[in-house]
């Protein structure tokens, strides 16, 4: 099991060392950032001028070199716009892009599931077209316009929750509904699916067989083991999700990591976007490394073969 | 079976209660508008501070999140707000677009190179330092110090130093005679020596102090910048005890917080909602200035090497059709590139008229006939969305192909947009400018050949803007730029489109008006009820 997680470490590196890599020199392809810190009116020898106390017209792998000496150490730059450490900015935002994707993760999941299995099990039933129907809609509708209708419905119509921002549980509501219902739709899918599949299984069949009460056949033997694809498509979403929620933060004024990663980008903020993509990236990686363990310890022939 | 149907009850049952729970509570958050304002707040700790009950909130939505307060700093609209309301600065522009004394009780040139400003006595920051001349020349040489990078060095370029013969007096020498000085030092916002060199400026732009009429009270970054009333300010204390901005960068976003009361003010309201706003009972629109969209041409290659056919491309537009189907109003056709608030504005000289005829046979006398293929590079929107690009674009590209002028569009990325621009790489472009009074600020680095000689060179209004830059007599200086705008308007190194004026959104019982500068000064801000 160690072995296995201690394996990756290598590769681990190489993705986030490749991701910043590639970021770093795909902005500064686009060109110099100087300008867009200075009002329209300034001249080009003002601007030139700008650009070298900043350090922006030094080679780019000057730049880059000097940016991984920095990284390594935790001091990712400062961001020319906010005046401030890169890496505090990025982090001050971490716990609400956290705190709206757990949110969101948890509303798909803990409806989707049960929905799930019932479609399953009420297949070609009215609740199973009517469950479909919704969850075709769910991952079709686009995020952007599901979150402003629910805004001009239940903020400006209905005044029963704030239109934007983050602090009261209610400002939590609407962008985790709109963060959340795709994934509910795909997740509920999926379960039905799934354990439509398993439910052909032998050993359903046995268990049947045997004399095993239905709703214990259903829960027992057939959601665990559906769990098993389940928890990876989870577990890899949620590393997505984690990317920053850009669009629903931006309808909703939420202060988190997506938000940031926009502005800055729009900004040419190189230090922030480039904190952000290493972040980000590491992040990824980690709920990667997390789901897999997870699964491995759900499926015990993973974790027996691993440890041959 | 029957589990699993429970299971289901059990669910809907608790995202019932879940929605019923949420409706008792925000509906005093949301802001049913008497609730909000005279704090009866169901979260304000009652009883134990009694000043708070009677306490005015004003709650404005800007759109983007502050980065710095210090506009030393950053040089972003956001920060440049927050400044505003924390520091004062020498002169401030009133709504008649005059300077009028603010920190300076008045002001003179003994010389061409000399600016002396008389400051009132006795003003003190809120940390105790004391507003005097000491206070002016460390602000002013904070910024033109290289090592702390300020994006507003470059305003300061053609100033030579500053003296201060006694504690009130200041004394400026530029290095030619700079006319525009006045208008930069509207920008000037004094800070506290002392508490700059305690706290280092990257620190103090966090947490600034200033003389002003609001105090810093705390900065949430992405949520929140809370100033509240400075009751000691030398002018009297403002109407409101505190402001509260917050960034919501979605204009639907933006509107809606407006329409449930959350907040009381707004800019930036996109044409489209103009019209819901102002048959809502609530709320009020108003604007005073804006931005201007013009089509830069390329005037070193032909066929745009030519005036007439510039002045076809300008005839062949129809400008006003365009402010009136896209823009719904909200914006006028150009009469050259000078700004109606700019002193000097020929009143006499009209846009373009829609003249499809004149357009051709201008083409015609030029040797275009049939005439030619041109690309126009444009944004897909305005900045922050102000504007409507693309259609623009669009329009002009079928009123042109009209007198047989083939438009390609080029869409440009607006990160991108200004590396191509110094590339000379466009041919027509759409760009646009903010609304400003002083007309070195924007003639200058528009159409100076040595500031911007990329599209345009003209020796003649080279000449006329560096006279106007450096005459000081107000007469002698408003001719010259009226002078100026006839020739820009004849010589038409661009096709002129529109001024757009910039709408802010204010709830029925708040007073205030859209700003003259752009710049959301609150300190005559007043909320009822």
């Amino acid at each position: 099991m160690l072995a296995y997680f201690i394996k990756k470490i290598p590769q681990t590196i190489i993705v986030i060392l490749g991701v910043s890599f590639i970021s770093f020199f795909v902005m500064h392809l686009s060109g110099n950032p100087a300008q867009l810190l200075l009002p329209p009116e300034a001249t080009e020898a003002e601007i030139e001028a700008f650009s070298h106390a900043l350090g922006y017209d030094r080679p780019v792998h000057i730049q880059y070199l000097d940016f991984l000496k920095g990284a390594v150490t935790g001091d990712f730059g400062t961001s020319m716009v906010h005046r401030r450490s890169a890496f505090q900015l990025v982090m001050e935002r971490l716990p609400a892009t956290l705190e709206l994707s757990v949110a969101a993760m948890l509303f798909a999941v803990i409806i989707a599931i049960p929905t799930g299995v019932i479609s399953a099990i009420k297949r070609n039933s009215w609740y199973d077209y009517f469950t479909m129907l919704f969850t075709l809609g769910g991952q079709s509708i686009p995020t952007f316009w599901l979150g402003i209708m629910l805004m001009m419905l239940f903020s400006v119509k209905f005044q029963l929750f704030p239109t934007s921002g983050r602090g009261t549980w209610q400002q939590l509501i609407l962008p985790t509904i709109t963060l959340g219902t795709f994934y509910l739709a795909m997740i509920s899918r999926l379960t039905r699916a799934g354990l439509l599949d398993i439910l052909e299984e032998d050993y359903i069949r046995t268990a049947r067989a045997k004399g095993v009460k239905e709703s214990l056949v259903i829960i027992k033997h057939g959601l665990k083991n559906s769990l098993i694809p389940l928890v990876t498509v989870i577990g890899l979403q949620f590393g997505k999700l984690l990317g920053g929620a850009i669009v629903t933060e931006t309808v909703f004024e939420w202060p988190g990591v997506g938000r940031l990663a926009i502005t800055a980008i729009n900004q040419r903020d190189f230090t922030v976007v480039q904190t952000v993509v290493v972040i980000l990236a590491i992040t990824f990686v980690a709920v990667n490394l997390f789901t897999d363990l997870i699964y491995s310890y759900l499926d015990p022939r993973i974790r027996f073969d691993a440890e041959d | 079976m029957k589990k699993v149907i429970i299971m289901l009850l059990v669910i809907s049952m608790a995202v019932g209660l879940f929605a019923v729970g949420c409706s008792s509570n925000p509906e005093q958050n949301a802001g049913k508008e008497d609730q909000k304002e005279t704090a009866q707040e169901p979260d304000a700790t009652s009883g134990q501070e009694d000043e708070k009950d009677k306490e005015v909130v004003l709650v404005i939505a800007q759109t983007r999140d502050v980065t710095s307060l210090d506009y030393a700093l950053a040089s972003q609209t956001e920060t440049l707000n927050m400044s505003s309301n924390i520091f004062d600065t020498l002169v401030r522009l009133d709504e008649n677009y005059n300077y009028v004394p603010w920190l300076a009780e008045s002001w003179e040139n003994p010389d061409p190179n000399t600016w002396v400003f008389h400051l009132r006595e006795g003003i003190k920051f809120t940390n105790g330092e004391a507003v005097n001349a000491g206070a002016v020349k460390y602000s002013m040489e904070r910024i033109m110090d290289p090592e702390v990078k300020s994006p507003q060095a470059w305003r300061l370029t053609l100033v030579d130093k500053i003296e201060t013969p006694d504690a009130n007096t200041v004394v400026i020498k530029t290095k030619q005679p700079y006319a525009a000085l006045i208008n930069i030092m509207t920008l000037m916002f004094v800070v506290p020596p002392k508490a700059v060199e305690e706290m280092g400026n990257e620190q103090f732009a966090q947490n600034p102090i200033g003389s002003g009429p609001f105090v810093f009270e705390k900065f949430v970054p992405g949520e929140e910048v809370v100033l509240v009333a400075n009751k000691d300010y030398w002018k009297g204390a403002p109407k409101v005890d505190k402001l509260v901005f917050r960034p919501i960068s979605e204009a639907s976003t933006r509107v809606a917080a407006l329409e449930t009361g959350e907040v009381d003010i707004i800019g930036s309201v996109p044409p489209n909602r103009l019209d819901a706003l102002n048959k809502n009972q609530d709320i009020k629109t108003s604007a005073k200035t804006g931005i201007m969209l013009y089509m830069g041409l390329d005037t070193f290659n032909p066929p745009l090497d030519k005036v007439k056919v510039r002045q076809a491309v300008n005839y062949a537009m129809d400008v006003q059709a365009i402010t009136d189907s896209i823009l719904l109003g909200t914006a006028r056709p150009m009469a050259g590139p000078v700004f109606r608030a700019t002193k000097g504005f020929d009143e006499d000289i009209k846009p373009y008229p829609h003249d499809i005829d004149k357009a051709k046979q201008l083409l015609k006398e030029a040797g275009y006939e049939n005439g030619f293929e041109l690309t126009l590079s444009t944004p897909p929107q305005g900045v922050e969305g102000t504007t409507n690009t693309m259609e623009v674009a669009q329009a002009i590209a079928a009123q042109l192909g009209e007198v047989g002028i083939k438009v390609t569009l080029d869409i440009t990325d607006p990160a991108t947009q200004f590396e191509r621009y110094k590339n000379k790489e466009f041919q027509a472009y759409l760009f646009t400018w903010d609304t400003q009074v002083e007309p070195d600020r924007y003639l200058y680095s528009l159409f100076n050949s040595e500031a911007r000689g990329y599209y345009y060179k003209n020796e003649q209004v080279d000449a006329l803007l560096g006279e106007g830059r450096s005459t000081m007599d107000q007469e002698a200086r408003e001719k010259i730029y009226n002078e100026l705008h006839q020739l820009l308007y004849e010589d038409a190194p661009w096709g002129f489109l529109y001024n757009q004026e910039a709408y802010y959104g204010v709830r029925a019982n708040v007073d205030y008006e859209a700003p003259v500068d752009g710049i959301m000064f609150m300190y005559n801000a007043e909320k009822n009820g």
